[in-house]
This record gives C-alpha cells, sequence and structure tokens, in this order.
C-alpha cells in the first residue's frame, strides 16, 4: 500500500534516528573506550619522549657533572686487584682507630661507565667511640671513595663494647 | 529583497522558456488569455468580504466543464463605498490538461498562473492612458489564437474578453458584443480611444474612435508578469489540484534536503569514528619512532646521570650510617641506652633500647625529638630546614616493662634525598 508523503517522512525520520542511535551506541560502548585507553597509550609515549628529550637536552651538563665527580674518585693501579687493596685500607683503618675486624668479605666488582663500585662486608668489634671514628677516617679517606651502606651492631656482655656488621661501598676508576 | 521568479509561457501549445530557468525547476506560468476564464465583475460592499463566492457561480457558467471543481481567485481592481470592481480568473484543470502534460515533461511545478496580457498591463499602464485618465478606452493585445479585449472606464477596468481570431465579420461582431457588454455592465462610456498592441487585425478595432499603437513585446509582458507575481492580492489562476502536487513537490525537496544533511552528518560520525582511532595510532608510532631513533643517545645519557647519582650517593654522607648515628645520639635522653642497631642507607633504620628508670616518658620524649630532628642540623644547610631527617618514626611495640626497666624498639624511614643540581 502506497504510503502518504507524512508516513514517508516520518518512517525516513525514524530510520535516521535509529542510525544515529546505533551510531551513537557503538561510540558509547565500544569506540569510546578504546579511543580513551588509545589516547592514554599516546601520552605515555608522548610523555616518555618528551622526557627523553629533555634528558638528551641535558647531556652536555651531566658530561660536566660527571667529569667534575670523577675527578675526586681515586684511580687504581690497574695491575693491582681491587678487592685486595680496598681489604688493605679497610684494615689499616680499623686497626688505626681500635675497631678489631672479624671478617672481610669483598663483593663483585659492578662496572659504572668508565668507574667501578664493590661492596665490602665487614664483621667487626670494638667500643662505640673507636667504631664512630673508623667510620669517620673511612668517609674522609684519601685513599678511596667510602660510604657506610648498612650497619648493624648489637651490645656485647663487655661493658661498653659492641659487635656488628657493617657494608662499605667502595667507587674507583683504574 | 526577494528573488525574482522563472517567467514560462505557454503559447501555441508549447511551454517557451524566455529566459533561462537559473537552476530552479518552479516558475510563474503566462497564460493566454484564452485558456484562462477571466471576468471583471462588480461585488457589493455587503459582499466584498468573499468575493470569491460571489463570482463563483458566473464562472462556473462560464467553464466548459460545468461540474469540475473551479478555483476562482479575485484581484480587487478598484474600491467605492458602495461597490468593489473585481477581476476573477480562474483555470479549469480538466482544459488545462495539455498545460500539465508539457509542464510534466518540462519537470517545472508551477507556482502561479497568471495571463500574459495583465503582465502587459501592468508594464504599460501609464503608457496604455498616455497622460489622458478620462473616457472609455478599449486595449487589444494580440496573442496567437485570440486578442485579448479589456475595456476600461477611466483607468478602471471594467470588462475583459478573448476574442477569437476568426473570420474579419466574426472578429468585428465579437468586438461589438464585448463594447456592448462593457457598456451595459458598468456604464462605460463612448469610446475614446483604441489602444494595439501586437498583431491585431484591423477587423477587430471597432471604427469611430482613434487606434494608437503601442510597442512592447513578450519581454515587457513577461516584466509584468514577473512584478505581479511579487505583489501581494493579484490573482492567481492556479488549480487547487496544481497547488498540492505543488506542495507536495516541495515536501519531497525538503525531505530529500534533511535525508541529505542527516546521511552527511552520519558520514562525517562514521568517518571520526575511522578517523580519530587512526590519527591516534600515526601519532603513537610517530612518537614510538622518535623514541627509537634517539634512544641510544637517551641510554648514554641516562648512564652518565646513573654514575654521576651513584658518586654523588657514596660521596654525600648528609644521611649516612655516621650521620644518622649523629642524629639519633643528639637527641638520646639522660638514662637511655641503645642496645642494638640496625641501619640501611636511604632506606631504614631500626634501633632499640632501655630506660633504667622504667620512665616511659622518657621514650615517649625520644620518639618526638627524633620527629623533630631537620637535615639543616646534619647538613648545615638553611635549605633543608623544612625537610624532616626521617619521615617517619615509629614505636611499633610500644614500651614494655621489663625488670623494671624499659624496654623499646623504633623504626625510622628516611626521605628520598633531593639532589641540587
Amino acid at each position: 500500500m502506497a504510503r502518504s508523503l507524512r508516513e514517508q517522512a516520518v518512517l525516513a525520520a525514524l530510520g535516521a534516528a535509529a542510525l544515529f542511535g546505533l551510531t551513537g551506541a557503538y561510540w558509547a560502548i565500544k569506540a569510546k573506550p578504546q579511543w580513551a585507553d588509545a589516547r592514554k597509550k599516546l601520552e605515555n609515549v608522548k610523555r616518555g619522549y618528551e622526557r627523553e628529550a629533555d634528558m638528551i637536552s641535558q647531556r652536555e651538563e651531566w658530561e660536566e657533572r660527571y667529569v667534575e665527580e670523577a675527578s675526586q674518585i681515586p684511580v687504581v693501579d690497574g695491575a693491582q686487584g681491587a678487592d685486595t687493596m680496598w681489604m688493605r685500607v679497610i684494615g689499616e683503618v680499623a686497626k688505626a682507630n681500635n675497631v678489631f675486624v672479624k671478617e672481610l668479605k669483598p663483593g663483585k666488582i659492578e662496572p659504572m661507565g668508565d668507574m667501578d663500585s664493590v661492596k665490602v662486608d665487614v664483621k667487626w668489634d670494638g667500643a662505640l667511640e673507636s667504631l664512630v671514628k673508623f667510620m669517620h677516617a673511612l668517609e674522609s679517606s684519601d685513599e678511596g671513595k667510602f660510604d657506610v651502606f648498612a650497619l648493624s651492631l648489637n651490645q656485647t656482655k663487655k661493658q661498653g663494647y659492641l659487635s656488628g656488621s657493617m657494608t662499605l661501598t667502595c667507587i674507583f676508576k683504574r | 529583497m526577494a528573488d525574482e521568479p522563472d517567467i514560462v509561457v505557454f503559447e501555441g501549445g508549447e511551454l517557451v522558456l524566455p529566459r533561462r530557468l537559473r537552476g530552479r525547476r518552479e516558475a510563474v506560468l503566462a497564460m493566454p488569455l484564452d485558456r484562462l476564464l477571466a471576468k471583471i465583475a462588480r461585488v457589493p460592499a455587503s459582499e466584498a468580504a468573499d468575493p470569491v463566492a460571489f463570482v463563483q457561480d458566473d464562472m462556473k457558467a462560464m467553464s466548459p466543464v460545468p461540474d469540475d471543481p473551479l478555483a476562482v481567485t479575485c484581484e480587487t481592481l478598484s474600491e467605492t463605498p458602495d461597490h468593489s470592481t473585481v477581476l476573477a480568473v480562474a483555470l479549469p484543470e480538466s482544459s488545462a490538461e495539455d498545460v500539465a502534460a508539457k509542464l510534466d515533461e518540462a519537470k517545472i511545478n508551477v507556482t502561479r498562473i497568471d495571463a500574459a496580457v495583465f503582465g502587459y498591463v501592468r508594464a504599460k499602464w501609464d503608457e496604455i492612458f498616455n497622460g489622458r485618465d478620462g473616457g472609455a478606452r478599449l486595449l487589444l493585445a494580440g496573442e496567437e489564437s485570440s486578442i485579448a479585449a479589456i475595456a476600461f472606464d477611466g483607468r478602471v477596468p471594467c470588462a475583459i474578453r478573448a476574442i477569437s481570431r476568426g473570420g474579419d465579420e466574426e472578429m468585428r461582431r465579437d468586438t461589438m458584443l464585448f463594447l456592448m457588454e462593457a457598456e451595459s455592465s458598468c456604464g462605460m462610456g463612448p469610446l475614446v480611444e483604441t489602444v494595439t498592441a501586437g498583431d491585431v487585425p484591423a477587423a477587430a478595432v471597432p471604427e469611430g474612435a482613434g487606434v494608437r499603437a503601442l510597442g512592447g513585446d513578450m519581454e515587457c509582458a513577461l516584466d509584468g508578469v514577473a512584478a505581479r507575481s511579487m505583489e501581494v492580492g493579484t490573482a492567481n489562476a492556479l488549480p487547487g489540484s496544481w497547488r498540492e502536487v505543488l506542495e507536495e513537490t516541495r515536501f519531497k525537496s525538503k525531505m530529500k534536503k534533511c535525508l541529505a544533511a542527516a546521511g552527511a552528518a552520519w558520514l562525517a560520525c562514521v568517518a571520526a569514528l575511522v578517523a580519530v582511532p587512526w590519527w591516534i595510532s600515526r601519532e603513537t608510532s610517530r612518537y614510538e619512532t622518535l623514541r627509537a631513533q634517539h634512544r641510544p643517545q637517551y641510554r648514554k645519557v641516562s648512564e652518565k646521570k646513573s654514575q654521576v647519582e651513584a658518586v654523588r650517593e657514596v660521596s654525600n654522607h648528609d644521611l649516612g650510617a655516621l650521620e644518622t648515628l649523629r642524629a639519633v645520639v643528639s637527641c638520646l635522653p639522660e638514662g637511655v641506652e641503645l642496645s642494638k642497631w640496625n641501619f640501611k642507607r636511604g632506606e631504614r633504620l631500626t634501633f632499640g633500647g632501655t630506660v633504667e628508670d622504667g620512665d616511659r616518658q622518657k621514650v615517649y620524649d625520644f620518639k618526638d625529638a627524633l620527629d623533630g630532628v631537620r637535615l639543616s642540623a646534619i647538613s648545615g644547610d638553611d635549605d633543608d630546614s623544612e625537610t624532616r631527617f626521617f619521615t617517619s618514626v615509629a614505636l611499633p611495640n610500644g614500651v614494655t616493662l621489663r625488670n623494671r626497666k624499659a624496654a623499646f624498639n623504633v623504626e625510622c624511614s628516611f626521605a628520598a634525598q633531593e639532589e641540587d643540581y
């Protein structure tokens, strides 16, 4: 049966509304979350790029700082085994400050560009005052760049006498 | 200003487009007078509200098919307190089928129907009277198959008829009859002048009055028709069914435009649904490519930075074991002894101790003092005066009394040290 113009117009309007509705529903349910994820990924990638570009732009500054810091790092004779050297230095400083070193155990030498780093575990006994002097002497030593990475101590039965362990970090250049 | 309409002419059985239709398919149709029903009537003032009803019966009587519906249109020519002089025009649908067929063929929709001679009169109004308003005047305008005759009483048209082109006697008789009708219907006086336009045979021109020929052609008649179509109150002989077709066509055209606009909008939405994720993906790839390109340089700088930070960590003892010991000892109250200590750089400090006299308050005061230690007290840098040495200080097990001594354990954590680069 032929439809009147008005009926055709209403059907066309309903059809258009249905089409827009389906498209809108597709966007809201599927496309919008996908867009959000994609935009988030883009923002992350873009931020990462900008961060890296910023870092690259600071290349000269970091080079300068490195040169400045590296100038304070002691140089070790390449022929010497670095771990034995530090064991000797630590032992000497301990003895000079009345700290008894029970055990010295060097760790693996970790390369850091043109510098090296090594952790040395030390088991010791001594008075608190001696311990403080020992740590201070190490930190101010010219023979090496030392830092006390970890320190644990307990009281012994002997009054005023402590026992414990520490981990020293040492950085050097060959 | 409204757009001037396009005009098409029906002449000699054919549609003539004097000017190119300007892309529109709607036009005003100018018809010869003999294809229309036209009458000039005097409508009493009492009937002036609905002149169509007054003339309807007369117009139907004029129609070749009186039973056909007739859409009569009226145009007021003059008004007096007693009556109005009205031009009534109509186009019988059944006698205009050939016209409708030509229009369908040309795909033209007619918005108005007017008589070409009305347009000519409109265009040549002043020239018709030539400065002389008084007296009776007859205008004879030659058309294809007839002569349009309009009688004027002064400046008011009072009778109208299409005189068929035939033999001389026939035309002479028709003209006479027409003048007599004009005299009786509107009291027109003796004829002062006959004005001719176009091809008017001499036999149609009444004798006894002066004859004056007017110039002008189809173009000025069409200008007059165009001007009339833009005026309010002029007659429009468009039949009822043709009007419906026109409205239907306009509605369909609007609907098509709306659907086209909706379709375009929908396509734009779909295009956006496709284009947006494509663009985001393209930008993401672009940045990923840029990152891959500069990664080696970034790695070098990053490594350099790591080395600088590693060296500084070892060199900067502000949060080192010795300084931490110093910070704690500086807060240690009288009578409090430390018995164990566990420190890891940059992470945590835990230590335990006892209070000789079992005074819990000393432990609490000690904890508060540790909370209040500032980095500037250790580093000596006034910029660190707001920075806490320990980010948190806690007594996880509280204070317990054991052998009249108060025992405690403290857990402290460190802030990430800011680098002064």
